[in-house]
């Protein structure tokens, strides 16, 4: 029999299995179809690349990977993948996957100077351990960090959190998508008082008008592009407008294209506000029942570091700007200011950026006077060879469509909002517009941030894979949710540590002035994606401090780390992703990892039996630490506490985090594997099933409070392709805070922005607070004010180019992946230099040229790119992707960052080019 | 005296036995692994690669390593873009019902079919889902793999 | 290609022969039968909506046949490929 009728067969048989059932006819044993050994074994999954989660189904046969489909049951994609989801079976056997941990050895014994030789995973646990032990005996649990990523299993990322922050008593875990959506997060913290859409993909039906931020869905989300382009084309009235910064290809496709100057998406925004303002389109009705205005300081600096102790010379000018900025001319007709005085505003609120407090309707109305049509088409025109008049027939159209309240109107957005040093505040814009127009929150309209990894939303924010959180949205320094977590987690009280940690970005810094000297980074490539990578490499090669990276491969951050750890990748564990549209999806492991490969989940739970409570719940320092019940700025000793509930000083915290009584009950082997297998269990020689136990504990957080999931059999039924949550009553939530749809929102409230956090607010005016008397806002959603801002760094006579970085349809990420295969590296096998012709043409550059890129902090070669297939940058810009490790953008990029979200500004620096 | 020295070297021996995993395995320098083979301090030029030139037809098919991934282009494309809404170069070629010697392949079934809103008709036309070909269908260079991929092997 | 999932009713004292008569149609293939309540559980393979349509009212007249009914079905134009050969198919 071949595979091709083998599998024909076997949809036969499925095909009649479900018929049977569906008629309540029960299916005979042994009749379901169970695959011989020559034949495939379908089961379901999800991509393992970006944030869509598209649905895919995956062949196995003899213990490999046969070949994948996309899934035509899963509503996401509809059996549609992108030239990616189609490699996600490749990316399991590129032929350096790491099999053996390795270590860095010279004259015998570990040296950070040693070449890698290949240990036992005893012997690396071991070096792990005792480097461990030195760097927390020295420092305390703010010496040590987990740098995570939104890549992590919900279940991985569970672990990782408990083990850190419950086991450790430190908070220095920080994912990857901290440069990734914490903007869009802070914002959903501070817009609703809780984090992720209330919208979902159908919306891409739903509407009559798709307006894209800062968002390249033709090549970063290419199957809800496919969606997009079906009902475009299929619906005259459709509307896409397009707002980029350079030409892409969602122009491509678009009604119509707006090219703005970086950064000026904040101006923009408010000449929209302003237009809805003055023409009368508020939904007065809306606004009125469920929203507030609000506003916060502007002084909140760039996210950079106080001090230029560390800087470079050349980058002590932008560095300055963390203290004082000079602001534009722009800046101040921005802010209400004379625009013929100059204004020195030290920046007093880098500490403070997130507060803010309430406006009345007539204040925010005078805030958005300033911008007017003329004054925003001036000042955000990115293209410079485009007529002004048609660039404000544009603007007005934009406008337009906002304002009209017979259209529907979905706003996506990503890394153009979300990496952006006002990325909290633009964020907000979009709801501020969105809210005063009522079209949020309803079937086809609504403001929707689109993430990039597969579990960015999964497991990074619903887990709280971060410094200051805790699972479903809760925070370290909150009391009442740290009791609440220590009642479910089982710790003596004040075992968690209230001073929040490091987001990813301070983290590097830390290990560059030696605050942090021991760190895991685990699924993720932190030293290739985090800007002004020159510091951190530095710091991490030569200083005195462990980095251990696990991944399935040999990564950039690999070669920079002292011990390597070989992990199993998607299909060769169990796990859970959420996607941008609050989907969580499983899928069962479907062969083995190779080698000694093991499961982050395995490394986690082995490395933790290395520690007994004794080791860790002792008094510990947390500099800077200043909260009631920890005083002296210490850790109290939790361990006669611990006696009391009944765990003894010599209790591993394997076995109190992860092997407890709960978890033990959930057995393996289960059921719901069907006879597939589970190697963490199988490595760790247990009987009970770990990503099951994991998830049902994690889940249990989230359940009635906003956040249900539905139980983990759940998600393995044949009828089930991920479920959005809230799951209540075993049903899906498809439009949050919608009274229609979300069990949540209170009967007869029609709408009910219910998120528990910031609901309660000082009174004041543009200026600042004028009444300290806290407003309950209770239900209500707040419209902010926010003002347009320059960023930190412009480019100038001498970096007279601004650099945006990115990434193309081919690849994922830092590429560690899909360079690996081979259709995608033919196709895209390196990262080019985007730069328009007339710009070339001044230096001298041409087609496939070298040229080096060089900012203030760096500098890297790339091959020029003069044709306009795939991105038309203006003059000005230049794009360079960042997958490519040997094209390392990230020496030349800046590490500014949104001072409220903490998430880096990849879209824009200064830099100059010229050839090689 | 010497029969303590004598113990101390002893356990040194020991703690030397204990690593020898080091000297019996060869060791690998960091520029030996990863994708670029440089230091990390280093900044390489990247090669030049060419893409395909080639006009369509005539071309040879490209192996696929997916079986039932998309196929890969073997002409040059950068001519016959952007794709618009008024205007798909790919289609004008592609939407063909046959196949003829030397031709453009034409558009398999389940192109013709909507699995979103009506996955039991087949339609006279490419669905909109399938419009973007370059979702799927990328071009490509004379790049050689990186690392060689044992996927089907 | 188009597999369709199709519940056919007799009774429990004529199944046997409906079997017969099914299996007699071509592209039609008896998966589970249940001879207490006289049903049948069979799957069709055509190519078109046309045929599935025409092939279901075909069962339905069958003398053994009180009533039949499409439950579900499966429509992929890569399994073509199957019969057709991959290369030509998939490729094109």
């Amino acid at each position: 029999m071949s595979p091709r009728s083998t599998r024909r067969e076997f949809i036969k048989a499925s095909l009649a299995a479900a018929a049977a059932s569906t008629v309540g006819l029960p299916v005979p044993a042994g009749a379901l179809p169970v695959f011989q050994e020559e034949g495939w074994s379908w089961d379901k999954g999800v991509c393992r690349f970006c944030g869509v989660g598209c649905g895919i189904r995956i062949a196995t046969k003899d213990g490999r990977v046969k070949a994948v489909q996309g899934d035509p049951d899963n509503p996401v994609n509809r059996g549609l993948l992108c030239v990616k989801g189609y490699a996600n079976a490749e990316i399991l056997y590129g032929e350096d996957r790491l099999t053996r941990p390795l270590l860095r050895i010279k004259d015998g014994k570990f040296d950070k100077q040693g070449d890698f030789f290949p240990v036992s995973w005893e012997q690396a646990f071991d070096e792990m351990e005792r480097q461990f032990r030195r760097v927390y005996g020295e420092l305390g649990p703010t010496g040590v960090g987990i740098m995570g990523s939104g890549q992590y299993t919900v279940q991985e990322g569970y672990a990782a959190v408990k083990l850190l922050k419950a086991g450790w008593r430190s908070n220095n875990i920080d994912p990857n998508a901290r440069h990734c959506m914490a903007s869009a997060v802070a914002a959903f913290m501070q817009v609703f008082g809780i984090d992720e859409p209330s919208g979902n993909y159908d919306d891409i039906e739903l509407t009559d008008t798709m307006v894209l931020w800062g968002a390249n869905m033709a090549e970063m989300h290419p199957m809800l592009w496919a969606r997009i382009t079906d009902k475009r084309l299929a619906t005259p009235d459709y509307r896409i407008i397009n707002l980029t910064t350079f030409g892409n290809r969602c122009s491509d496709l678009a009604d119509v294209e707006i090219l703005f100057k970086p950064n000026t998406d904040l101006a923009i925004w408010n000449y929209i506000a302003r237009e809805i303002v003055k023409t009368g389109a508020v939904d007065r009705d809306f606004v009125d029942k469920f929203c507030v205005f609000a506003t916060g300081p502007y002084d909140i600096g760039f996210g950079m570091r106080p001090t230029d102790d560390f800087a470079g010379a050349a980058e002590r000018d932008t560095q300055s700007r963390e203290r004082e900025v000079v602001l534009t001319r722009e800046e101040a007709i921005a802010q209400g200011k004379d625009p013929g005085a100059s204004h020195r505003v030290p920046q007093d609120n880098t500490n403070s950026a997130g507060k803010h407090w309430l406006l009345s309707y007539e204040q925010f109305e005078k805030a958005l006077e300033p911008y007017t049509l003329d004054f925003v088409a001036e000042l955000s025109k990115g293209d410079s060879e485009e007529p002004i008049d048609a660039y404000q027939e544009k603007l007005k159209q934009l406008a337009d469509v906002y304002a009209d309240r017979a259209r529907k109107v979905v706003s996506f957005w990503t890394m153009g909002f979300n990496q952006h040093t006002r990325g909290t505040w633009v964020n907000e814009q979009a709801y501020m517009v969105h809210l005063l127009t009522g079209k949020q929150a309803k079937p086809g309209s609504g403001a929707f941030s689109l993430t990039g990894q597969p579990s960015a939303c999964g497991t990074a924010r619903e887990v709280g894979t971060f410094a200051h959180r805790l699972p479903a949205d809760m925070v370290v320094d909150n009391p009442s949710h740290r009791e609440r977590s220590e009642t479910v987690w089982k710790l003596p009280a004040k075992t968690l540590n209230p001073k929040v940690g490091s987001d990813v970005t301070k983290m590097m810094r830390d290990l560059e002035d030696g605050s942090i000297k021991w760190v895991w980074m685990q699924v993720t490539n932190l030293f290739q994606s985090t800007a002004n990578a020159n510091h951190w490499i530095k710091a991490a090669r030569e200083m005195d401090n462990f980095i251990v990276v696990s991944d399935v491969y040999p990564t950039l951050s690999g070669k920079v780390a002292d011990l390597i750890l070989p992990s199993a990748i998607i299909f060769e564990k169990w796990g859970a992703y959420g996607n941008s549209e609050r989907r969580t999806q499983m899928w069962r492991e479907q062969v083995a990892p190779p080698g000694e490969a093991r499961s982050d989940l395995w490394q986690m739970m082995e490395f933790s039996k290395r520690f007994r409570l004794q080791d860790v719940w002792g008094r510990r320092p947390v500099p800077g630490l200043r909260e009631e019940g920890f005083e002296g700025g210490f850790l109290p000793d939790v361990l006669e506490q611990a006696k009391a509930m009944g765990y003894s000083p010599e209790d591993s915290l394997y076995a109190v985090l992860f092997a407890t009584p709960g978890n033990l009950r959930h057995k393996w082997p289960d059921p719901v594997a069907r006879g597939r297998e589970n190697h963490t269990a199988i490595h760790a020689g247990i009987d009970w099933f770990p990503e099951k136990a994991l998830f049902e504990e994690y889940a249990s957080f989230g359940r009635g409070h906003g956040h249900d999931l539905a139980d983990f059999d759940t998600y393995y039924r044949d009828d089930v392709r991920g479920l959005r949550w809230p799951v209540v009553d075993g049903k899906e939530t498809p439009w949050r805070f919608n009274e229609d749809y979300d069990p949540y929102a209170r009967r007869g409230s029609g709408f009910d922005f219910y998120g528990p956090a910031g609901k309660s607010l000082a009174q004041g005016d543009l200026g600042g607070i004028t009444n300290p008397e806290p407003v309950s806002l209770e239900g209500k959603a707040k419209i902010f004010f926010r003002p347009y801002a320059a960023p930190p760094e412009i480019p100038d006579s001498e970096y007279n180019l601004w650099l945006s970085t990115g990434r193309v349809l081919e690849h994922w990420h830092s590429g560690s992946m899909t360079r690996r295969v081979a259709e995608l590296h033919a196709a895209v096998p390196t990262a080019l230099l985007y730069i328009h012709a007339e710009d070339a043409k001044q230096r001298n550059l041409a087609e496939n040229d070298l040229a080096w890129i060089e900012s203030r902090r760096g500098k890297i070669q790339a091959r020029v790119t003069l044709r306009g297939d795939r991105n038309r940058v203006p003059r000005g810009l230049v794009f360079v992707p960042w997958f490519d490790e040997g094209v390392f953008i990230n020496k030349v990029t800046l590490d500014a960052t949104c001072p409220i979200s903490k998430q880096t500004d990849f879209k824009k620096c200064a830099v100059k080019v010229y050839k090689a | 005296m010497k029969k303590k020295r004598l113990l101390l070297t002893l356990i040194a021996t020991g703690c030397v036995a204990a690593l020898a995993y080091s000297s019996m395995q060869e060791a690998v320098h960091e520029e030996q692994i990863g994708l670029s083979k440089t230091s990390v301090f280093e900044t390489p030029a990247p090669p030049a690669v060419e893409e395909s030139v080639s006009d369509p037809g005539g071309n040879t098919r490209l192996p696929r390593t997916n079986p039932l991934g998309p196929p890969r282009v073997p002409h040059l494309v950068a001519d016959f873009l952007p794709i618009s809404q008024s205007d798909n170069l790919c289609l004008d070629c592609h939407f063909i019902d046959e196949a003829e010697e030397g031709g453009p392949v034409p558009l398999p079934e389940s192109h013709y079919v909507d699995y979103r809103n009506a996955p039991d008709e087949k339609r006279d036309a490419p669905v909109g889902a399938r419009y973007y070909c370059l979702s799927c269908h990328v071009p490509q260079t004379d790049a050689a793999p990186l690392v060689g991929n044992e996927f089907g092997k | 290609m188009r597999l369709s999932a199709i519940l056919v009713v007799s009774t429990p004292q004529k199944l046997p022969q409906c079997s017969q008569e099914l299996e007699a149609l071509p592209g039609i293939e008896v998966y589970y039968s249940y001879p207490e309540s006289g049903r049948i559980i069979a799957i069709q393979e055509t190519q078109s909506v046309r045929a599935q349509e025409e092939n279901l009212r075909q069962i339905q007249s069958l003398p053994s046949v009180l009533g039949a009914q499409l439950i579900c079905y499966y429509h992929d134009a890569d399994l073509d490929a199957s019969t057709a050969g991959i290369e030509r198919n998939l490729d094109s």
